[in-house]
């Protein structure tokens, strides 16, 4: 059979009716022609000639203004789309600086090892062909001991991550004193990246950076990059504490590109159940990869790589030999060599489908693939943008398709579509000053340069902090200066990127004689992951979990081949401490604050592979974790409530629906993971509580107590908590607090404009668990709460 | 609310507001003397702390410093710190030896340990025996080195001079020092001080903006050497462990290195003598084993082996080290006694050495006569069967002879890696097809 086009595939698909009915829109993006501007009189000659014989004869106009502030020593950040030409306007001038100041030095951070690598290509190309004295070098922990000497000393341009300049590079400063004593540019890409708890982190390691800088006397320029949000400025400035100009403007030309979201359709109308999202995936990569059509599959989870790798394997090694790489899964738990691999094999094409998570979502140069395939909303409007973007990057027509699962957040974004192509309404949020993260920074810029007195580090009382540590014997005082005074490194007690340092490792006991380590989780997934019992996944094979045994911090599994996976089910008591803010009310309280959590995971799911059936539940017995947070909550006096036409049960139904769609709308105008963020549903007092069991949901009194359900009304004020999920919090609840009304808002659009009949896991959650009038009920609430 | 007690609640540590002071103070009150009590009991553990006589009321005040390790206050432009000073007289014994005895040392023998030219047109006495005690082994900028331990050779004896910071405060003070002290001094000696003590003053240095003054000097780190000298004698090769086995040196009641750390936090808290002269001592006996072992290093690369503690073992393991100095002259002159020597394992490894001596230097009579010899004493000789293989196949170009002896050290069956096996079979069948053709062409 002839081989299709993807402008025939098209033109085939939207002649289609079924596949038709369930397209929510399609947006043909034109091309756009690029706004140009002459490359400033400054310019290097053989840096113009580098870049004209690669076809770049003058400038956009974003990069001609980029450049120009930077050269005025002024710190910018860029917002402009994939494939605008971004990294030119930090190569230009730090390679403009290095050739008329050889001692010049650069650092640049990606957020990962992979992008780092990839930028690392990119200026090594441009200096290879300037024929210049300049050495740029990539810094990780894959680097080689006996090249770091030569990369501390020599290097013009240092590419890294944070996590290496946290614990690598800023502990052992003294060694780079050639770099931060000539350090005049630091190059934050990615810039969204940095938000949560990572954000949090970031800022600190940058903190560290600037006060090691000082040492050596630099203040160095930065030139920030990031995905359009809705607070690149702010999000910017908080992360960098200096003020920071803001290029929004792209003067880049767009490629045609069509942008089609598509909503699986409905299979149960009375569940609302729609088909899994990784069936038309499944079948459209497959036709896709079958034309020659270069496809890149995101997923949303690991679990998904590797259910839809497997898939796709099954389908191409019927017709193909057992080339296992023509369609390849990809993602952060990959060795490096199996990684580089699979990109060489993208860009020559050897390699025609991959499936991935947001790993290669970033600007990894995998060459130009012609359709992205997003398995579900990737969580952020950036994100979507961002793997769209990994189609056509210079090619002329390219498909962006976005499959919907039947979570509330891809149900929104598909059913409102001209939410999703209009202005971006996410926000990046940080808390540097979370006391927890400000703490592990301030022990690590101790061990790195002692403190002075009347030193300032991060928005607390640092002297009271610095005194504090040394009365946990870790600092010394000396006269005016706080020395660090362990024998520990205090870097490696902090991992960036996870809540908790510490790790489970994941150990494959099948063969008896031979236990090996197969994988790591962080703490807290740890819970939910690999508890007794539960099925998980490596590379397409499942292992069954004997025994978690959290003393050793070891999950013990062998394999299996069973027909589901596992999920977990966990339960959560909130207790509030203390308010912050309260909104101007008359009867609903709106409040933000500090409240105590105390969770528990209870038990799990086993589902059914294709199918998503339950097939049964199991029992977990795993230690309660108590964690002090920032919240965000409201009230509904239970006389308003008492005048609903609803019985107490299914105003209880209702409030838990209204409370699954906010909080992943929460999540949503956060660009946060739906675990950064957590709801409950019980009363300020933290006395009473809801508690949803298998199939039933009751007002309890205490945690660990089971089934001793109270019906009482009488003595609860429903309130809805929506909460970070890292002890100090992390900046989200103040703004969910502020932008209260647009959460109602949304969540009534959500609800109302769902088809169910009365709930699904689209806007209230699945019926089956939120019980048959949730949804209505969750109507009359909000309308209660609207009024 | 303040900053602390919002932590506390983070953390789940315990506190109640208000109160929080008294009872912060009454703990660090009470944390201090469960301190002095632990630091009582393991003082009194260790023999180092009975020859102290502690003076009945010393719990609660500490021991001065000054009482217990010769030394003194000094001064200089950045400040105090304690400088303590002792001599070791040429009498005085450390392990097997006399310190009159370590010297004068073969700086010749000392250039080849340290693969330093330089060092010989130095003198022994203006060597500068280096070690330091830190805060900790982990690296970085924050450790520090809290005890700066020298020791050089003068008149007749070993002198000792340990730079030691009582505080984080004095540093900089004691790094002066060490400058001041470097004077004269045109080499270092230390034990893996290129990769730890140099390298973390280098740090220190920087970080007390002063310029380093032991990055240029000549070092001889005797690690490498020794690894390369004693590991057929040793598994264990920290200094320690050299100590016992090739000086006769026994330490008794000595600090475990781990514990020094902590000894110092302990002392920054108690300012207790008591705490850091085990620290002292510790490091003093450390400086003179460094002198001892850059003697005895020195003494193994003897040229005549005639010494009667060389074993045949160090004479090929020194031999083994010239061959990796480029000197081969003086690995010859060491390795032809040791084939005729009586302990055939030594013997044949001389062999095999010298012989590639020879091969490398177109000898090639004496290199075959002794791959001839090593397969009389033993026929499954693999490495002598490939050589005398190589050599008939490349110089001699007895195609049929080489294919032979390869044959035959493919019947080492019990001897062969895979890789061996590997090698064999290409050697073989490059051998095979040579005959070939060679026969095609007659």
């Amino acid at each position: 059979m002839a081989k299709l086009t993807l402008q025939e595939w098209l033109m085939r698909a939207e002649g289609d009716r079924r596949f038709m009915e369930n397209v929510r829109a399609i947006r043909r993006i034109p091309t756009r022609p690029g706004d140009f501007s002459g490359y400033p009189a400054w310019v290097h000659p053989s840096l113009k000639n580098v870049l004209a014989a690669r076809g770049i004869s003058q400038l956009y106009s974003h990069q001609a203004k980029a450049v120009d502030l930077v050269r005025k020593g002024l710190s910018v950040v860029l917002v402009t789309p994939t494939a605008s030409g971004k990294t030119l306007c930090y190569n230009l001038p730090v390679l403009q600086k290095i050739l008329e100041e050889p001692e010049t030095r650069a650092l640049y951070l990606f957020p990962t090892k992979a992008l780092a690598q990839d930028q690392m290509h990119e200026v090594h190309g441009l200096i290879g062909e300037l024929k210049a004295d300049i050495k740029t070098y990539t810094y990780d922990g894959d680097t080689p001991d006996d090249a770091r000497q030569a990369i501390r000393r020599q290097g013009h341009v240092v590419v890294t991550n944070p996590d290496m300049l946290h614990a690598g590079i800023l502990p052992h400063h003294t060694k780079w004193q050639k770099l931060f004593a000539n350090l005049q540019y630091v190059v934050i890409d990615e810039l969204h990246v940095y938000r949560g708890v990572f954000g949090s982190h970031v800022t600190n390691v940058l903190r560290r950076l600037v006060r090691i800088c000082r040492f050596y006397g630099r203040d160095p320029v930065f030139v920030c990059c990031s995905a359009t949000v809705a607070n690149p400025q702010e999000h910017a400035e908080r992360l960098l504490e200096r003020p920071v100009t803001l290029i929004a403007e792209s003067g880049a030309p767009t490629a045609a590109k069509t942008f089609i979201l598509y909503n699986p359709p409905i299979v149960n109308r009375e569940l609302g159940i729609r088909q899994s999202a990784l069936t038309p995936v499944r079948k459209m990569a497959a036709e896709l990869i079958e034309n020659d059509v270069q496809t890149i599959v995101f997923a949303t989870s690991r679990l998904n790589v590797e259910v839809l790798t497997k898939y796709l394997k099954d389908r191409f090694a019927k017709g193909k030999s057992v080339d296992t790489q023509f369609v390849t899964g990809y993602r952060g738990g990959y060795l490096p060599n199996l990684r580089r691999q699979i990109e060489a094999g993208l860009r020559r094409r050897e390699v025609m489908g991959v499936v991935t998570t947001n790993a290669l979502e970033l600007g990894i140069d995998i060459g130009d693939l012609e359709a992205a395939i997003l398995c579900g909303y990737p969580g952020s409007i950036a994100s979507t943008w961002q793997q769209a973007g990994r189609a056509g990057r210079r090619t002329g027509q390219s498909l962006a398709l976005l499959i919907a699962r039947s979570s509330p957040l891809d149900q929104f974004i598909v059913e409102n579509p001209d939410y999703f192509f209009s202005r971006s309404p996410e926000f990046c949020r940080v808390n540097p000053d979370n006391l927890l993260i400000l703490l592990h920074h301030i022990k690590s810029a101790a061990f790195e340069l002692p403190f002075e007195k009347g030193e300032r580090f991060g928005g607390e009382n640092l002297e009271e902090l610095l005194d504090y540590l040394e009365g946990k014997g870790v600092l010394h005082r000396a006269g005016a200066r706080w020395h660090w005074s362990a024998e520990s490194y205090p870097a490696d007690e902090v991992s960036l990127r996870s809540v908790n340092p510490e790790n489970v490792v994941i150990v494959d006991t099948t063969d008896a004689g031979n236990h090996r380590v197969i994988a790591e989780v962080d703490w807290d997934s740890a819970f939910t992951a690999v508890h007794d019992d539960a099925i998980y996944m490596v590379e397409s094979q499942q292992y069954h979990v004997n025994k978690l045994d959290l003393e050793r911090k070891t999950a013990y599994v062998r394999k299996v081949e069973v027909d589901y996976f596992t999920d977990a089910m966990t339960f959560t008591n909130v207790r509030v401490i203390d308010a912050f803010a309260k909104r101007p009310g008359r009867e609903i309280i709106v409040e933000h604050g500090e409240v105590q959590v105390v969770s528990k995971v209870v038990g799990f799911k086993k589902i059914k592979f294709y199918t998503s059936e339950n097939l049964g539940y199991g029992d977990v017995n795993l230690p309660e974790k108590d964690m002090h947070t920032t919240s965000y909550w409201f009230t509904i006096p239970r006389d308003r409530l008492a005048g609903l036409s609803y019985n107490q049960a299914e105003i209880i139904d209702g409030l838990a629906g209204l409370a699954y769609s906010l909080h992943h709308l929460a999540a949503m105008i956060l660009m946060a993971d739906l675990h950064d963020i957590d709801r409950a549903i019980g009363d300020k007092s933290g006395e009473w509580f809801v508690r949803k069991d298998r199939n039933w949901r009751t007002i309890t009194t205490s945690p660990s107590g089971k089934g001793e359900s109270t019906p009482a009304t009488d003595a609860f004020d429903p309130t809805i908590f929506l909460f970070d999920a890292y002890p100090g919090g992390i900046g989200f609840s103040d703004l969910l607090f502020e932008r209260h009304d647009v959460l109602l808002n949304s969540a009534r659009q959500l609800i109302r404009g769902c088809p169910c009949q009365c709930g699904c896991p689209s806007c209230v959650g699945p019926t089956l668990e939120v019980g048959p009038r949730a949804k209505e009920a969750a109507l009359a609430i909000l309308s209660l709460l609207q009024e | 609310m303040s900053v602390i007690s919002r932590l506390k609640r983070l953390t789940g540590e315990k506190s109640i507001d208000g109160g929080a002071t008294r009872t912060g103070d009454g703990s660090r009150a009470e944390e201090i003397r469960a301190l002095r009590e632990r630091i009582d009991a393991v003082l009194s553990r260790r023999p180092e702390g009975r020859k102290v006589e502690a003076p009945p009321s010393a719990r609660g005040r500490g021991v001065p410093l000054g009482d217990l390790i010769p030394g003194e206050e000094t001064t200089n432009e950045a400040g105090a710190f304690f400088c303590a000073y002792r001599v070791a007289g040429g009498s005085s014994r450390h392990g097997e030896r006399c310190i009159r005895d370590l010297t004068p040392l073969d700086m010749g023998r000392l250039a080849i340990l340290a693969n330093d030219p330089v060092l010989r047109g130095l003198d022994y006495r203006q060597a500068l025996f280096l070690d330091t005690e830190t805060t900790g082994l982990a690296g970085g900028t924050g450790t520090v080195a809290f005890l700066i331990g020298l020791g050089w050779f003068e008149g007749g004896g070993f002198v000792t001079r340990q730079l030691f910071a009582r505080d984080y405060a004095e540093e900089k003070a004691a790094l002066l020092g060490l400058q001041g002290l470097l004077r004269g001094r045109q080499f270092l000696v230390s034990f893996n001080g290129k990769a730890f003590d140099a390298n973390l003053l280098a740090a220190r240095f920087i970080m007390n903006r002063l310029p380093d003054p032991l990055i240029d000097l000549p070092h001889l780190d005797l690690l490498h050497p020794a690894r390369r000298l004693l590991s057929h004698r040793l598994g264990d090769r920290r200094l320690g462990a050299l100590e016992a086995a090739v000086l006769g040196f026994e330490r008794e009641g000595d600090i475990p290195g781990s514990e020094i750390p902590q000894r110092y936090f302990d002392w920054l808290r108690l300012r207790d003598g008591r705490l850091m002269a085990d620290v002292f001592e510790h490091n003093r006996l450390d400086i003179l084993s460094l002198a001892a072992l850059a003697a005895r290093l020195a003494e193994l690369l003897d040229p005549d082996g005639e010494n009667a503690r060389c074993q045949p073992g160090d004479r090929l393991a020194a031999a083994r080290l010239f061959l990796a100095r480029a000197c081969p002259y003086d690995a010859v002159r060491r390795l032809v006694p040791l084939i005729g020597g009586s302990c055939p394992e030594t013997a044949r490894e001389a062999g095999r050495e010298l012989s590639l001596v020879y091969k490398r230097s177109d000898q090639w009579p004496a290199a075959v006569a002794i791959w001839e010899e090593m397969v009389r004493r033993d026929g499954e000789d693999l490495f002598a069967l490939v050589e005398l293989a190589k050599w008939c196949e490349h110089r001699r170009r007895d195609i049929a002879q080489a294919l032979a002896l390869t044959m035959r050290a493919c019947a080492c069956a019990g001897r062969l890696s895979p890789d061996d096996r590997a090698d064999l079979s290409r050697r073989r069948e490059r051998l095979e097809r040579k005959l070939a053709s060679r026969t095609a062409v007659k």
